[in-house]
């Protein structure tokens, strides 16, 4: 998992191809007002127009059971 | 004397997704999924009936009295499925408008301007084919719905442990009984149910635990927004009255791992994370749950029912957040 903020060039896609095509539309208003979102699979025609923010999310340890 | 009839073995549920109109049904173009349904309520065009005060010394009521109130009707239906990816997915993106993993729910998320006329990508047109009580109408739809409520679950002793997803739609435009064929008859869902033997993360506040069942829910409220005339009474749009709330409620083994939640379950008012993993394909993570009124359960050995409330640590942090494939 890593984190994804979208360039200009998202911001300008029309909603047949941004994330309201890709039925979310709770990821779109978040690229567009500058925020990072959490995508697993970037959906085809999207990876041009996001930049991958930071280091991945990695999973919590786990403590051992007794 | 009408001689039709609709056998339940005949009914399929298929649903409607992407960007249309609110108050608009999606187009037999649009992408229609047969969701792996095992079980639904559906509805019938209808309205409530008002009755007037009476007059003071009439033992009846008249028919002047009975005002039928279709301006504040709204239709809700449940759909019961194998939890599959495109179930969950579908799901969420009517819940708060995010289908596209890795989902995310924050104070921040929901499912946008519903207004009528205006497009929304998060509403769903559901089509029962095959229930129509008309002959020649045979299809029931209902279009412009979103999910008010959305259970997540998971159980040892039922369906095989596989994942369960139930969820209620919600609209408040009429239930049209019509006929409505999707190209190529809809897209069967191919996918496979999550399942809880595939767990291989269960782990509460960092601690493992030897889970027999979960569920999440979650849930919010619409209502309508008044009517547009008193033709078909369509509303102005929907507005959400309540947050989206998220509780749940794991049943673990009474073990040591009970014990080390001491300080959580006696109540601390800390969060402590949740987390349900496959090895891969499935994470549901709640970072931040705070466990409500716990107790033990008796039978042949004895088990910790543990209910949850799961918040965001701050407006734009994960309440709960779920990677599927």
């Amino acid at each position: 998992m890593a984190k994804y903020k979208a360039k200009s060039s998202y911001k300008k896609l029309d909603d047949s191809e941004n994330f309201n095509a890709f039925s979310s539309s709770s990821k779109h208003r978040k690229l567009m007002n500058g925020q990072s979102v959490v995508i697993t699979d970037i959906p085809e025609g999207l990876s041009e127009h996001l930049t991958k923010e930071g280091k991945p999310i990695k999973s919590p340890k786990l403590k051992e059971n007794k | 004397m009408a001689t039709n009839f609709q056998p339940k073995s005949d009914i399929q549920v298929i649903v409607g997704t992407g960007s249309a109109n609110l108050g608009s049904a999606h187009l037999v173009g649009d992408t229609w999924t047969k969701l792996h349904v095992t079980d639904y309520s559906i509805e019938h065009a209808s309205a409530p009936l008002d009755v007037a005060p009476q007059r003071s010394g009439s033992y009846g009521q008249t028919e002047s009295m009975g005002h039928h109130r279709p301006d504040t009707q709204s239709y809700e239906v449940s759909l019961t499925m194998r939890g599959t990816p495109s179930a969950v997915l579908t799901c969420s993106n009517a819940m708060w408008g995010d289908g596209s993993s890795t989902l995310t729910l924050t104070a921040e998320d929901s499912t946008g301007s519903m207004k009528d006329g205006t497009s929304n990508s998060s509403a769903v047109t559901l089509l029962f084919e095959n229930t129509g009580s008309d002959s020649t109408q045979i299809d029931l739809v209902m279009k412009s719905c979103f999910c008010t409520g959305l259970t997540l679950k998971e159980d040892v002793g039922t369906n095989g442990g596989e994942l369960i997803v139930d969820a209620t739609f919600w609209t408040a435009y009429r239930p049209e009984e019509t006929t409505l064929a999707p190209t190529g008859g809809g897209v069967a869902d191919e996918d496979n149910p999550k399942n809880i033997f595939n767990l291989t993360t269960k782990t509460l506040g960092g601690f493992a635990l030897i889970l027999t069942s979960w569920e999440l829910n979650i849930s919010r409220s619409l209502e309508r927004v008044s009517f547009q005339d008193t033709t078909d009474y369509d509303p102005f749009g929907y507005v959400q009255t309540s947050p989206y709330e998220v509780t749940g409620t794991i049943s673990a083994k009474r073990d040591d791992s009970i014990y080390d939640l001491v300080s959580a379950i006696k109540g601390d008012s800390t969060g402590i994370a949740l987390s349900l993993a496959e090895s891969s394909g499935f994470t549901l993570s709640c970072p931040d749950v705070m466990i409500d009124n716990s107790k033990p359960e008796v039978g042949e050995y004895l088990m910790q029912s543990i209910p949850f409330r799961a918040f965001g640590a701050n407006e734009d942090d994960n309440i709960v957040s779920i990677t599927i494939s």
